[in-house]
């Protein structure tokens, strides 16, 4: 089944977050929620009322698999978002800014 | 404006090689940042869009990039003083995450900026006369130049006097901030081209004429990216006099006649190629007629008085030459090794220009951590009157070093890592932050900068290799010029997987030309392979004292490709 999270920035600062639980925006990808076609649906619906809200900006979908039991994003791209860069991974926001919170 | 006579002029000496701001220009860059903490505030508070947003936002360096906004901050012709470079280093602790990552467009970005804190960052840089503005945008961008300029031995004007020029013509030019697409000048000082001239919009070479008077020799159509093209002359020789009733006449052309339905289309470079170089070169002197000649002159007068704004560093009377640095290159070999690659003549007796390397083995190109900064930003102060350049190939030169201090400057730099004796050899490699930061990347461009560094790590065979310049760009935008690398790689999307293209026989010099490409993409860890079987057929033919790219230029395509795809 193909499996997706939902993705955006926040607005007043850039950070990258992820649609996890609640629904509520998190900023560790490992908080993200896997949605199926039909429940991805309902949360980018969600992602579009925070836009207009002007919480997060850039709302949008990711692919997303299971990986040895964790979720792992299929891009490159959403891997380095998800992870922060591959070359200063100490600087991802999973690493550094490890908190849950409110858009 | 109110609150602006609280505004005092920076810290540090008007000796600093840099232009100095007078209460008009501080007024002027303080209303800038008022109006963008306005912009700003009313869009946190929901009463601007995004998509109204946006374009103010970049009109303020302000991109949203992979993981947070980006803030990319002007370096006039990449000339900063150390009070700037400290002002930096701050800004990198105090609102980003202790570094900031210097660019082929002499600037720097900063890369984990919040909005909301924008403003503030702006200010705190406004208070030593830098901004962000027009480093984004359909605009004239920071005109850049030599790293050498005001120092180099080989220099006719100093070119930094008239990057200036354009700087205040292009900044906030009524008829130019909205063109069909950014727009970038480049300009050298002297007959040899450090800057990359034929690779911009209109690239400006200083020449003289059979009289000996300086002119200038100007290129355009000259960019990367997608449709790469070398530039075309439009005019063998320009007098000075005439150099921004010229700028204005292309400039004019371009905006009437730039194409705007197609932002593939848009730049100079595709108007030049499909009017052909002569009809354009034509338009522009038609246009060049018309234009006021008393309007747009620059007489001497208004030369001086803007080369009287720079600080002049007050240079000793010094002997050509000096027993210690001598006595230095006789007795430390490590030493003499870095002076053979990292320095750079001086037209002053006794003085020289000495590089600092950014790129590390294994390191990110480009990347300097605050304490760094802040190490150069002493550096600057204690050896080259407190100013220091930004070079596009993103290291930092520090212009002005007595010949009787080199060593001393040289012992500095081993503590902050920025010793490396690598400039202009295969481990000085130009590299874009790719896919590991930027948004519009294909691919990573760093990891496979800092594989090649790593594989060629070793300091005797660098330089038996010699001068070769490698630029890896993590997509077609070519921030990197790797189509002008003596080795160029871009970074690919091949079936959603990340890809490599190698290309030979690039140049940025005034010997310009394209890369040709080496074969078909190939995945990220055999890159450092090819390259290997590459450098190993220019060490069995090249010939006494022949560079890479001139045994290139001599073998062609056929023995390089032959090797490289030998399994
Ligand atoms: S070349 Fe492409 S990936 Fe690299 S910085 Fe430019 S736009 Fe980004």
């Amino acid at each position: 089944m193909k499996l997706s999270v939902v993705t955006a920035n926040r607005l007043r600062d850039g950070a990258i977050l992820w649609l996890g639980a609640g629904p509520a925006w998190r900023e560790h990808f490992a908080e993200a929620q896997p949605f199926d076609a039909d429940a991805l649906v309902i949360a980018l619906e969600f992602g579009a009322r925070e836009v207009a809200l002007q919480r997060v900006i850039g709302v949008y979908a990711v692919d997303v698999e299971h990986n040895t039991g964790t979720l792992s994003p299929l891009s490159a791209r959403e891997r380095v978002r998800a992870h922060g860069p591959s070359v200063r991974p100490d600087l991802g926001y999973g690493q550094t800014h490890n908190t849950l919170v409110e858009a | 404006m109110d609150g602006i006579s609280h505004i005092q002029p920076p810290a540090g000496s008007q000796d600093v090689g840099i232009y100095h701001y007078d209460g008009l220009d501080r007024a002027w860059l303080a209303r800038r940042v008022e109006e963008f903490r306005e912009q700003v505030q009313r869009r946190m508070a929901g009463g601007l869009t995004e998509d109204e947003f946006k374009p103010l936002r970049l009109m303020n360096g302000l991109y949203l990039q992979l993981h947070a906004y980006m803030l990319r901050v002007a370096i006039p012709y990449g000339i900063v003083s150390s009070t700037q470079l400290r002002k930096m280093a701050h800004v990198a602790r105090k609102y980003d995450r202790d570094y900031g990552h210097f660019t082929t467009r002499q600037n720097i970005q900063f890369n984990w900026i919040k909005l909301e804190q924008a403003p503030d960052i702006l200010a705190e840089l406004a208070e030593v006369d830098i901004h962000a503005i027009q480093t984004s945008g359909n605009c004239i961008r920071n005109v850049t130049t030599d790293q050498f300029a005001g120092a180099a031995a080989d220099e006719i004007i100093d070119p930094r006097v008239y990057a200036e020029i354009l700087r205040q013509w292009s900044t906030d030019h009524p008829e130019f901030l909205f063109l069909p697409r950014k727009f970038k000048i480049a300009l050298t000082g002297s007959e040899k081209d450090r800057a990359a001239i034929k690779l911009h919009d209109i690239g400006i070479l200083t020449t003289r004429n059979e009289h000996g008077e300086p002119g200038f020799t100007v290129y355009v159509g000259g960019g990367l990216g997608r449709t790469p093209v070398i530039g075309v002359k439009i005019r063998q020789w320009l007098q000075v006099s005439d150099l921004l009733r010229y700028m204005e006449a292309i400039l004019r052309v371009y905006n009437a006649a730039g194409r705007r339905d197609n932002l593939y289309k848009a730049r100079i470079k595709i108007l030049v190629r499909e009017t052909g170089a002569e009809k354009f070169a034509e338009q522009v002197e038609a246009e060049f007629a018309r234009l006021s000649g008393d309007r747009f002159n620059l007489p001497p007068e208004v030369v001086s008085a803007i080369q009287a704004r720079f600080g002049a560093p007050r240079f000793a009377n010094l002997p050509a030459t000096s027993t210690a640095f001598d006595r230095a290159m006789l007795t430390n070999p490590a030493f003499a090794q870095w002076v053979g690659t990292n320095t750079h003549p001086h037209r002053m007796p006794g003085y020289i220009s000495a590089v600092i390397s950014l790129k590390p083995v294994g390191g990110i190109p480009g990347d300097a951590s605050s304490a760094q900064i802040d190490h150069i930003a002493a550096l600057a102060d204690r050896y080259s009157f407190g100013e220091a350049r930004v070079a596009h190939e993103q290291n930092v030169v520090l212009a002005h070093v007595r010949l009787d201090d080199l060593f001393a400057l040289w012992q500095e730099l081993q503590p902050a890592a920025i010793d490396t004796p690598n400039i202009g050899l295969i481990t000085d490699i130009i590299a874009c932050p790719g896919l590991d930061y930027c948004e519009l990347a294909n691919a990573r461009s760093i990891p496979v900068a800092q594989a090649i560094s790593e594989r060629f790590a070793d300091l005797a065979r660098q330089h038996d290799i010699g001068e070769l310049h490698l630029n890896i760009s993590g997509c077609i935008n070519a921030c990197a010029h790797h189509h002008v690398g003596h080795i160029g790689i871009l970074g690919v999307d091949k079936h959603g997987e990340e890809a490599y293209l190698i290309s030979l026989g690039g140049a940025a010099d005034e010997n310009a030309a394209l890369g040709q490409l080496l074969g078909a993409a190939m995945p990220a860890h055999v890159v450092p392979d090819v390259i290997e079987r590459v450098i190993a057929i220019y060490l069995a033919h090249r010939t006494q004292g022949e560079r890479f790219i001139d045994s290139f230029r001599r073998l062609g395509m056929a023995p390089f490709k032959e090797a490289a795809n030998a399994r």
